[in-house]
């Protein structure tokens, strides 16, 4: 993995000052609490995954646009202290369908290039006031596995500039989804079977590579050529090892999801660069499964940790990384497997996952490590604007709603 | 022993043969007889205590020994605190930045549940249905720090039956678990995921099975009465007939034939009976009234077979004795009949006279007022199980303290038309805020998931819980699993602490009990080892 130096302290000691005094002078007394200049964190979720000490977390356009060292600053009401709390990137579920609306699946034809799960896509949706407060500020949503090709995912932030309630698009161009295992298989239509899944697999790229000019064949040319992301989606081991023997050297990023255990091929996929996706876990699960990103993460495979939201609850994303890292996953790794690496399987590392100047100031406040499930989710900001604070929320659920 | 020692003689006689010989090996055998009779207790003595050295200690009850000694003895807790000093001899544990915490107790398990769901009676035990050889699972637990677990009686909609708790201690043999208490709760489910109509019923059904266990202590009062009238309308006869002529047997044969008819003073021998209830069955004794009239077969545990064919048995025998007898010397009096023995009452009226609460498992938001209601009308202690939607009616639980024990807290809404639908993960933040008491548990219908009671504790305690533990909000999660737990299962003079006297159930951990990074290193259950790490085994730690 690689990260972006952070900036010269210099640099970005000057940066801060000129961002305070010009944005100070434009910003409106009402909007200083929503939308900070600067955000004081006790603690901070450094690129690496570790846990660093005292920062000062300068905003700018909704950016962030520098991380101090411990200093005093002038106190300013357009200043968020947070001086006991641990700030987070903001927690991507990488594996949702939130927001989605219907069926997200074309039943009639396997091989759906042409398929985008975005126009799928409800802004309004409470889904994404529950991802919020459990500290999830985006998503990639797949459509659903079910088909050879399946189509394109989309990244979507739950909540921005517009409304607090509302997603919005980062991307609506993700990686195309690949579907390997019994889920693609049906009586009505081609696959049938593994083999004649993988035969029917091999052909569609081959033909996709001549001269034709039909649309549903360009995102294949990409995939072809190296030049789009592939998420495989598999059912077992032996899925694994196919799509990665297909697909998996083609694309330019792969992911690949995986729904059961898959130690025996931990070599093999570190071997490929490929990035695991793993969850979301449950106290129902055996050890074996629980143990899948401790023993692949430790082999060297880049994971990322899914919580599968809404399917499972908002929950579920912190709990998966809190399981894995009891059943053997490193702490820094799984802080990672829950920001960087899901920002970097969803292809939109470039904006968020990090805390790093430039990136998306799209950021979780913590009462504590985000992986202790004792913390508590104290305040989110997408895009640098609060979208939600807990002591504002505390009493809005005793009229009933949910 | 006797044998022992005339052996020892034997062989010493055929050795040498000496008068003075003799005497010395009669002091021998003395010494040797005295000896093996204060070997126990000398054992005891010497017992090696174990000593956990310079933890940090969090006690259950909020406070925390930064750096302190825990001794276990006997397996308990002879010591804890900065100044325990280790006895002589004793296994030391190196406790040097570890955390030792009580065993957490899961207030709403399946762990080593089996055999599927209650036949739907309250004589039902959960205790018959627990496997102690299921070790792997325990195992399982152990290695996330539980050590007790209250299993329900769970079936369907209904009463179903009496719950146990369980300390997962080692066993005899390969088996672990032992009970605690066999009737620690009534169990009764409201069958929320059902139609409206069917719940309705269900109520109704289970209403009317409080109003029976009512209505069979009134009969058995009224027997009471009508015996006591019997009785002394008999004296009467039997006084006007001595006065009439001395030597009349009738009254001796009856009384040979029948135990339970008339002595000379019935009041007395009432209270003899009631007496001997209260010395078997400690605790027992608020209704001896009652019980004094049943068959010598019901002063065993009220199975149903037993208690109920023995005082068929016995009724019937009475019956035509009486009837004979009443025939033939007094055609006016009648002996009352007996109330038929009703186990099923027997245990309801258990959870009526408070001796355990009634457990009550409801979802949905008019599940639960109904069963206030229940609670309400039968004058119960209620507990409400699962309570999904409790937030929505907190104001009403809180009035009439009622508290809850809330299962997964992380539980999925996603399939609307169930009665989870309007799960929150903040139900527990809702109900702290209204005042209403509340548990956690690891849910009544997941046995894999005892283990991860800690996680979700913190999942329920980190949305805003405001109790604080020491200061903190912290540890709010840990003390609901320790001396909260213990206090609500009524076992806090047992465990739950760590304190001087009580149960030494301790968890070691690697560091924080919080940090998921921490791992079980040890757990002692009734100061036995019960789980060692594989980490320190390989060790040889």
């Amino acid at each position: 993995m690689q990260f972006v130096r952070s900036t010269p302290m210099v640099c970005s000691l000057i940066a801060a000052a000129t961002t305070v005094v010009a944005s100070g002078a434009h910003a409106r007394a009402q909007n200083s609490q929503r939308a900070p200049t600067a955000i004081v964190a006790g603690r901070y979720v450094a690129p690496d995954g570790t846990i660093g000490p005292k920062r000062i977390i300068t905003l700018s356009n909704g950016k962030i646009a520098a991380i101090l060292p411990d200093a005093k600053i002038a106190d300013d009401a357009k200043i968020a202290y947070y001086n006991d709390a641990v700030v987070c990137p903001g927690l991507i579920d990488v594996r949702s369908s939130m927001g989605a609306y219907g069926n997200t699946v074309e039943s009639a034809f396997s091989v759906d290039p042409g398929v985008s799960v975005i126009d799928s896509f409800v802004p309004d949706h409470r889904d994404f006031r529950l991802a919020v407060e459990s500290g999830i500020t985006a998503a990639l949503i797949a459509p659903a596995p079910a088909n050879l090709v399946a189509g394109s995912c989309a990244v979507v932030k739950t909540g921005g500039k517009t409304s607090a309630r509302a997603g919005s698009v980062l991307r609506d161009d993700g990686p195309l989804v690949f579907g390997f295992g019994p889920a693609t298989w049906k009586y009505d239509r081609e696959p049938t079977s593994r083999i004649g899944a993988m035969a029917m697999l091999r052909s569609t790229l081959a033909d996709s590579r001549g001269s034709s000019q039909h649309p549903q064949h360009a995102k294949l040319q990409a995939i072809a050529s190296g030049k789009l992301d592939a998420m495989l989606f598999c059912n077992d081991a032996m899925d694994v090892g196919a799509a990665l023997r297909s697909v998996g050297k083609l694309a330019a990023n792969v992911s690949i999801v995986h729904t059961s255990d898959v130690h025996d091929l931990a070599e093999e996929v570190a071997g490929s660069k490929a990035m695991m996706i793993v969850g979301p876990y449950s106290f129902s699960m055996t050890q074996r499964t629980l143990s899948t990103a401790g023993v692949l993460s430790g082999a060297g495979v880049d994971v990322a940790l899914a919580g599968r939201m809404p399917i499972e609850g908002g929950h579920a994303l912190r709990q998966t990384a809190s399981l894995a890292v009891r059943y053997g996953m490193d702490p820094a790794k799984a802080r990672l497997a829950i920001t960087l690496n899901a920002a970097k399987a969803a292809g939109v590392s470039n904006r968020i996952g990090a805390i790093r100047p430039g990136m998306d100031a799209d950021l979780v406040i913590f009462s504590g490590d985000p992986l202790r499930l004792d913390s508590r989710v104290l305040a989110v900001y997408i895009d640098g604007i609060r979208v939600y604070s807990a002591d504002e929320q505390q009493t809005a659920l005793a009229g009933g709603q949910r | 022993m006797h044998l022992l020692a005339m052996k020892t003689r034997h062989f010493t006689f055929s050795m040498a043969g000496g008068l003075l010989r003799r005497r010395y090996v009669r002091l021998f055998a003395i010494a040797f007889f005295v000896a093996l009779h204060v070997a126990p207790a000398h054992g005891q003595l010497l017992e090696r205590a174990t000593v956990i050295t310079d933890a940090r200690i969090m006690t259950g009850s909020g406070l925390v020994i930064e750096k302190g000694s825990i001794i276990i003895k006997g397996g308990k807790i002879e010591a804890v605190g900065a100044t325990a000093k280790a006895p002589f001899l004793s296994k030391k544990v190196a406790g040097a930045g570890k955390t030792v915490t009580p065993g957490l107790i899961d207030v709403w398990s399946t762990l080593g549940r089996t055999g599927g769901a209650s036949d739907g009676k309250a004589t039902s035990r959960a205790q018959d249905g627990f496997d102690r050889y299921a070790r792997n699972d325990f195992r399982e637990a152990l290695r996330h720090g539980v050590t007790t677990i209250y299993i329900g009686a769970d079936g369907g909609a209904g009463i179903n039956g009496t719950a146990a708790i369980i300390q997962l201690a080692p066993g005899a043999g390969k088996s672990a678990g032992i009970v605690r208490e066999k009737d620690a709760a009534l169990c009764v489910n409201f069958g929320s995921d059902r139609s409206p109509i069917a719940r309705i019923k269900t109520f109704a059904a289970i209403r009317k099975q409080f109003q029976s266990a009512i209505d069979y202590r009134e009969s058995l009062e009224d027997y009471d009465e009508d015996l006591k009238e019997y009785v002394k309308k008999l004296e009467e006869l039997r006084n006007k007939e001595d006065g009439d002529k001395k030597g009349d047997e009738s009254p001796k044969d009856e009384k040979s034939t029948d135990d339970k008819t008339p002595a000379p003073d019935p009041g007395d021998d009432e209270k003899e009976d009631g007496d001997k209830e209260e010395e078997k069955e400690d605790g027992d004794g608020k209704h001896t009234s009652l019980r004094s009239f049943f068959a010598p077969g019901s002063e065993k545990t009220p199975l149903a077979e037993d208690g109920s064919d023995d005082d068929k048995q016995g009724d019937s025998g009475k019956d035509g004795d009486n009837n004979g007898d009443e025939k033939k010397d007094e055609d006016e009096l009648k002996k009352p009949a007996k109330p038929a023995f009703d186990a099923v009452s027997h245990v309801i009226l258990k959870s009526i006279d408070h001796e355990f609460p009634v457990r009550i498992e409801a979802h949905r938001s008019d599940g639960i007022l109904n069963a206030l209601a229940l609670a309400d009308e039968f004058n119960l202690d209620i507990v409400i199980e699962g309570a999904t939607e409790a937030y929505l009616v907190a104001d009403a639980l809180a009035t009439s303290e009622v508290p809850v024990v809330l299962g997964q807290v992380g539980r999925t809404a996603v399939f609307e038309d169930t009665e989870f639908r309007r799960h929150t993960t903040r139900n527990a933040e809702l109900l702290t805020s209204a005042g209403v008491r509340w548990m956690i548990g690891s849910g009544g219908h997941d046995p894999t998931a005892a283990r991860f009671i800690a996680f979700n504790s913190q999942l329920a305690t980190s949305n805003g819980y405001k109790k604080s533990f020491n200061g903190s909000t912290q540890y709010a999660w840990l003390y609901k699993l320790t001396g909260d737990a213990s206090r609500f299962l009524s076992m806090s003079r047992r465990i739950g602490r760590i304190e001087q006297g009580m149960e030494a159930d301790l968890v070691i951990w690697s560091g924080d009990p919080g940090d998921p990074s921490s791992i079980v290193e040890r757990v002692f259950v009734g100061g036995k080892l019960a789980y060692l790490a594989p980490q320190l085994s390989e060790g040889g730690s």
